[in-house]
């Protein structure tokens, strides 16, 4: 059975993932990303610039977009790469919910990057080459013989999950600063508020 | 109009009040309440015989009638006449021992007197019962055939005896001849009483078509031989005289008294005789039938029964004292109970009586079968159960030991308190429920054998023979006083019994006897004196110092004690294995009983399961230990004066425990420096004096709550050894980003996670509900929810549970089973530790028709029971906090204490009814488990995901259904803890990198090594090194696929090969194939068209590839 080339509007693009020795298959796992050129009213610019992908891979990074597209379009650059991976409820928002000096403008602003759960924005240096990655993406899923296969994780799990740990616990100095700056901040909006 | 129509309805209820509200009160003082009427009219219509197998026994009962009377008489036959009959049948005479040898009296067969059913059956209190109903035949045979010497030296028995087997012989005969091949004779001993051989006609499947045969029925027949009614002198009968002669070894000695003999003859002589007297008192009181019915219901449910084994007091037992107790019972004679009394009441009279009165020590009832004369209560008890019918001169109670008294007056007074419960209907435990389970009516069962080699090992000598009559009599006594006196205090009653072999074939004499016989003792423990150390004794001149020496022999010493006193002692080591109560038990058997005794119990079993904290002597310590968890909190006490007194901008006002470790019920006991345990930080709440400034914004409120605790990070580093780090939680409340906690480090090596609370918190979480849309409102609620289980319900969920675990001593470790026991079964990472604690609460704060748990395996195994049968979606779990069981109602102590009120509870039960009116079927909370402290019953349990809740009592069933099958012993404990791994989609073996059960302060390999093991005693460099990836792991993997697997691991890693499983269940609505949509949310490959599937391949293979280097085998269904 053909897998489709495309749904929707999205072009179906293969990766395969780094086997694993205790996944016993006998061809490497092909995984699918779903990709078509950004669209948005909010913020054009950066719109034409961008990709729309839905459902990266897991590990995927700015690091590791970037070497994926270099082996397609090696000529477009990337600058951004924006991932929602967090499931959040955007419309839950306590500060909101429990003040009225929330920034109401300061909310617009930051929804437009307020992509679905699962998909992903990258942000190329501009529209021709955004463009020409896509156009390079198109002829990768239709014919592609060798399909890429996603980068590794560059650190072993163990060092990873040790690093989330260390990153839980603060440095006294930054978050310090963090709190100056939040507290300074709320000051300055309950005085406007007056 | 409308002024009318509320005037007729008023009169209406008018009419009402005056007839029908006055039956109302009526019923409900005679039946406690009307349903209690409506449940007992109910039962009795479901208990009652069957018409159709009445009459199907009543057909045969009148051929076998025919019958016996066409048997030939067989008269005047000397003993070796009889051996000659004997000698050419394959019929035996059930003679007892000793035979009889050299007699010059005659044995005879003839007609019967009188054939007559006895027994429930006649008196027509027989129920329905699975393993159904026995009818009693009494032929009574006639009087000629006896001398009046005969009740000596067991010649009347040996008469009987040859009776039994002639009539025995001629039935099986008469069967084959007649067609009735479907019929099994046997000889039984009649309630255990090797006096009283009957014979026990059962049908069987052969010839189901012939009209006699009731196998279908169940039913089956024992035909009794009576003695004529007052054919001896029942005066040289009573409890006190001795009728069996024996040779003494000298003339000055007395012959004991054969108390058991006297009462199997006059009973033999009397089972006409009291069917008689209770058929009269049937008669007399409308509901006594009834009442004997809850009676017998009652007393089954409980294992209770007529015979040895079962306690010797039944169904004819209770309905003697029942019919006694309407003819008087008080001192004065005056009467119990009254002939109009209801069912109900008649039996509750009955139980009270037992509960409150005593028969055995402070006095008896006395009694006539035989006229009119009133019962009394006499003071000054026989130190023998005694219901003495002065008119047959028979105790009634004679089958019955001193600890089965204690065991029946222990059930009355459960039973009582049952009975007046006003907020719960206990209609169930009283009469429905099977509560006749070793393990669940006792805290230890002891089994071992006694080999019988040689009778004299146990002074089993002639005078013990003719008082106790068997050997299992004998040694149950002799256990009995050892029990008593030297387990005393510690024990509340016991039950021994012994497997006796009550039926045997007609071939033979008696039962096939083995050189050993099984027996088990079932405890119950007094569970505040159990484990206690020392036993004082008398002092040395004191008269009882040489019996306590003589007892306790080398473990008896003279010991000085603080108070100045010198006494003799006995002194425990304890264990961590066997608890004292056990050792202390093997020894007084070994002693004296046998040494060879081997002596098991299954809690060993089960205490081992307990992970040991590695500390030093950590294997001498009881389960119900507290020194690990005192450590803890002193260190608790130490950081809490220096946060009082610490100078900051608001001061602090209280710093209050929030943890499974502060309140003793953690999985794993806390021990200095064991970073690696998910219960190393202990949460403590911190609250400021009040102040107007706190930010009316909840991110800046968390900040400076933030900046706060960066204070006293400062000051901690400055002024004390204290360390301490400013973490973020984003775990804890969802979508509050920005609380961050101070985790600090003691010097003693405990680690403690300062969260701050205020004024401001709660208003704020409850304007974010008010201000919601009305689609999110749910789920702001639920945020509420945590910040009320991480701030409020926390605290005070850690101050009860602090001071139950005082007051139940085995709730700590019997919650630390429990968890282990979910957690081994990958549960225990979905429900938080309160809601498993309050679970577990349940056989403690309600033992119900029990007592609340006195080792760990009775409160487990009746969590696990509770489990398998509660229906979450029909009842709500009503906790009473502060209710102490037994306490006698005192209106105004009730008033007083924290308890919960009727109102209280109908509040509960009113919030449950509403939300089970939004979720009959519990698909948002499953669990509702609701008490004072938090009467919404959903606090814990909002969030627990539907199949995990589902699987809890699906394992809990399968569990108890294994315990009734294979019963309890080390192979079933085994499988009870291991997990069926079958049941998920996947199943990924981890392994930490590191040792995580050395790191979570666990003695590995407990006794082996146990010099080898190092203590940790210093914190590692960077102290996030030694947590345990896993945690991350679980967590990244839990927020990835969130909504599309159900992820289950261990909490707890301590096995030696550091490892975990990490499971997954797809859920099964996101396994169909699906139309393609941006928002989807999960790894799909295309399908067909613009269909897309679950790409399942990619996603294991994202799953290893994240785990990494942690992930060592992967299996998929």
């Amino acid at each position: 059975m053909s897998v489709p080339q495309e749904i929707k509007g999205f072009q179906v693009v293969p990766v395969t993932l780094s086997p694993s020795k205790f996944l016993k298959t006998k061809e490497p796992v092909k995984h699918y990303m779903y990709i078509k050129k950004h669209q948005s009213n909010t913020d054009k610019e950066l719109a034409e610039k961008s990709l729309f992908l839905v459902n990266p891979p897991l590990a995927s990074t700015l690091s590791s977009m970037k070497t994926f597209f270099k082996s397609i379009a090696p000529e477009s650059l990337i600058e951004n790469y924006f991932l929602n991976d967090e499931d959040l409820d955007y419309q839950i928002n306590l500060t909101k919910l429990t003040s009225e000096l929330y920034d109401d403008e300061q909310d617009t602003k930051t929804n437009a990057f307020k992509l679905p759960n699962g998909c992903a924005l990258v942000v190329f240096v501009d529209k021709s080459a955004a463009n020409l990655a896509f156009t390079k993406i198109k002829k990768y899923s239709k014919s592609a013989k060798e399909l890429i296969q996603w980068p590794e994780y560059q650190e072993s799990a163990s060092i990873r999950f040790a690093k989330m740990f260390q990153q839980d616990y603060l440095s006294t100095e930054a978050i310090s600063e963090r709190v100056s700056a939040a507290l300074l901040d709320f000051d300055r909006r309950e005085a406007e508020a007056q | 109009d409308t002024g009318k129509k509320s005037n007729g309805s008023t009169t209406n209820h008018k009419n009402l009040s005056s007839q029908e509200v006055q039956i109302a009160r009526e019923t409900a003082e005679l039946f406690k309440s009307n349903i209690f009427k409506l449940q007992i009219d109910e039962l009795m219509k479901e208990v009652q015989l069957k018409d159709t197998k009445i009459a199907k026994i009543e057909k045969f009962l009148h051929k076998l009638h025919d019958i016996i009377e066409s048997i030939p008489d067989l008269k005047d036959q000397s003993l070796e006449e009889v051996e000659k009959w004997v000698s050419t049948k394959s019929t035996a005479i059930p003679f007892n021992d000793p035979k009889p040898a050299n007699v010059n009296y005659k044995f005879s067969y003839m007609k019967p007197e009188n054939i007559a059913i006895v027994g429930s059956f006649g008196l027509k209190t027989g129920i329905q019962s699975s393993h159904g109903l026995s009818i009693d035949v009494n032929l009574t045979m006639p009087a000629e055939i006896f001398q009046a010497k005969d009740y000596l030296n067991y010649r009347a028995l040996h008469k009987r005896a040859f009776y039994l087997g002639y009539l025995a012989d001629s039935l099986n005969k008469a069967f084959k001849s007649e067609k009735l091949g479907f019929l099994k004779l046997s000889y039984k001993y009649l309630n255990d009483d090797i006096l009283t051989p009957v014979l026990r006609l059962e049908a069987t499947d052969i010839n189901l078509e012939s009209e006699y045969n009731f196998h279908k029925t169940k039913f089956s027949i024992n035909i009794l031989a009576g003695l004529p009614h007052g054919i001896f002198d029942s005066k040289k009968l009573l409890p006190n005289k001795n009728c069996i002669r024996v040779q003494k070894e000298s003339e000055q000695l007395e012959l004991p008294s054969t108390p058991l003999y006297n009462a199997s003859i006059l009973t033999m002589t009397s089972y006409d005789h009291y069917l008689k007297f209770l058929y009269k008192t049937k008669k007399s009181a409308e509901q006594f039938k009834e009442a004997c019915i809850l009676g017998r219901l009652w007393l089954s449910q409980r294992g209770l029964g007529a015979s040895i084994e079962k306690g010797g007091f039944g169904h004819f037992e209770f309905a003697t004292l029942m019919a006694a107790l309407l003819n008087g019972g008080g001192l004065q004679g005056n009467k119990i109970l009254l002939h109009g009394f209801s069912s109900y009441q008649l039996f509750k009279g009955v139980v009270k009586y037992l509960a409150s009165e005593d028969l055995a020590q402070e006095g008896f009832v006395q009694f006539y079968s035989g006229s009119t004369e009133a019962t009394r209560y006499i003071k000054g008890g026989f130190n023998t159960p005694t219901l003495f019918d002065k008119s047959t001169k028979i105790n009634i109670l004679h089958k019955m030991s001193n600890n089965s008294y204690k065991l029946l007056v222990h059930h009355a007074k459960k039973t009582l308190v049952l009975l007046n419960d006003v907020f719960k209907d206990r209609f169930d435990v009283l009469f429905l429920q099977n509560s006749n389970q070793d393990h669940l009516k006792f805290d230890y069962v002891v089994n071992f054998q006694i080999p019988l080699a040689n009778d004299e090992d146990y002074q089993f000598g002639p005078f013990e023979k003719i008082t106790h009559l068997t050997f299992e009599n004998f040694i149950s006594n002799k256990i009995s006083f050892l029990l008593q006196y030297g387990l005393g205090d510690r024990l509340l009653g016991f039950d021994i019994c012994f497997n006796r072999a009550s039926t045997f074939d007609i071939t033979s004499r008696k039962p096939k006897t083995s050189n050993t016989i099984n027996a088990r003792i079932g405890l119950l423990i007094n569970a505040a004196e159990s484990e206690k150390l020392v036993i004082k004794g008398p002092a040395e001149t004191d008269e009882e110092s040489l019996q306590f020496r003589a007892f306790w022999g080398s473990k008896s010493s003279l010991r000085r004690f603080k108070d100045g006193s010198i006494v003799h002692s006995v002194v425990w080591v304890s264990d961590h294995k066997k608890p004292i109560v056990i050792s202390a038990m093997e020894y007084i058997l070994k002693r004296h009983l046998k040494e060879e005794l081997e002596v098991t119990s299954t809690i060993t079993e089960f205490n081992k399961l307990l992970p040991l904290p590695n500390l030093p002597s950590s294997t001498q310590q009881t389960t119900i230990s507290t020194v690990a968890t005192n450590s803890l909190v002193k260190s608790y006490d130490d950081l809490h004066k220096i946060l009082i007194k610490m100078e900051l901008p608001l001061n602090v006002k209280s710093v209050l425990p929030a943890s499974a470790g502060l309140r003793s019920t953690s999985l794993l006991q806390p021990v200095p420096f064991s970073v690696s345990s998910p219960d190393f930080f202990n949460e403590l709440v911190v609250q400021f004096e009040s102040s107007v400034k706190w930010p009316d914004e909840i991110s800046a409120l968390e900040k400076v709550k933030t900046a706060f605790l960066l204070k006293i990070h400062e000051t901690l580093a400055k002024e004390t050894v204290y360390k301490s780090y400013v973490v973020q939680d984003q775990e804890s409340i969802p979508y509050n980003f920005d609380i961050c906690t101070l985790n600090v480090l003691t010097p003693e090596g405990y680690g403690f996670k300062l969260r701050v609370l205020t004024e401001r918190d709660e208003v704020l979480y409850l304007r974010a509900i008010e201000n919601s849309s009305k689609e999110k409102r749910v789920a702001v609620e639920s945020i509420y929810f945590k910040f009320n289980q991480k701030y409020l319900g926390a605290v005070s969920h850690t101050r009860h549970i602090t001071s139950l675990s005082h007051r139940f001593q085995f709730f700590s470790p019997t919650v630390r089973l429990f968890k282990k026991w979910l957690d081994d079964q990958l549960l225990l990472s979905h429900f938080n530790d309160e809601l498993v604690e309050l679970i577990a609460l349940q056989p403690f704060l309600d033992p119900s028709q029990y007592e609340a748990p006195g080792s760990i395996q009775n409160g487990f195994m009746k969590i696990l029971s509770f489990l398998s049968s509660w229906n979450w979606k029909e009842d709500p779990l009503i906790l009473d906090l502060a209710k102490n069981q037994d306490e006698e109602e005192n209106e105004i102590v009730s008033k007083l204490s924290d308890r919960l009120t009727l109102q209280t509870y109908q509040q509960i039960k009113s919030n449950f009814q509403s939300v089970r009116q939004q979720d009959p079927n519990g698909l948002k909370i499953q669990f509702f488990i609701a008490s004072k402290i938090d009467q919404s019953g959903k606090l814990w349990s909002s969030g627990v995901q539907l199949p995990m809740a589902a699987r809890l009592t699906a394992l809990a069933k399968v569990a108890v259904q294994l315990i009734k099958t294979k019963g309890l012993n080390s192979s079933t404990i085994d499988l009870l803890f291991k997990p069926s791994l079958s049941d998920y989609d996947f199943v990924l073996t981890v392994k930490s990198p590191f040792a995580l059960g050395a790191g979570s302060g666990v003695l590995t390999n407990a006794g082996a090594f146990k010099n080898l093991i190092a203590q940790n005693n210093s914190y590692p460099q960077d102290i996030t090194s030694r947590f345990d990836p896993v945690v991350k792991l679980v967590q990244i993997l839990n927020s990835k696929y969130k909504d599309i697997i159900l992820f289950s691991s261990h909490k707890y890693t301590i096995n030696e090969k550091n490892h975990n499983v990490i499971t997954g269940l797809f859920v099964p609505s996101k396994l169909a194939k699906s139309k393609f949509k941006v928002q989807l949310g999960y790894n799909c490959r295309p399908h067909l068209n613009d269909e897309v599937i679950l790409n399942k391949d990619a996603i294991f293979n994202e799953i290893l590839n994240i785990s990494g280097d942690l992930a060592s085998d992967f299996d998929k269904k």
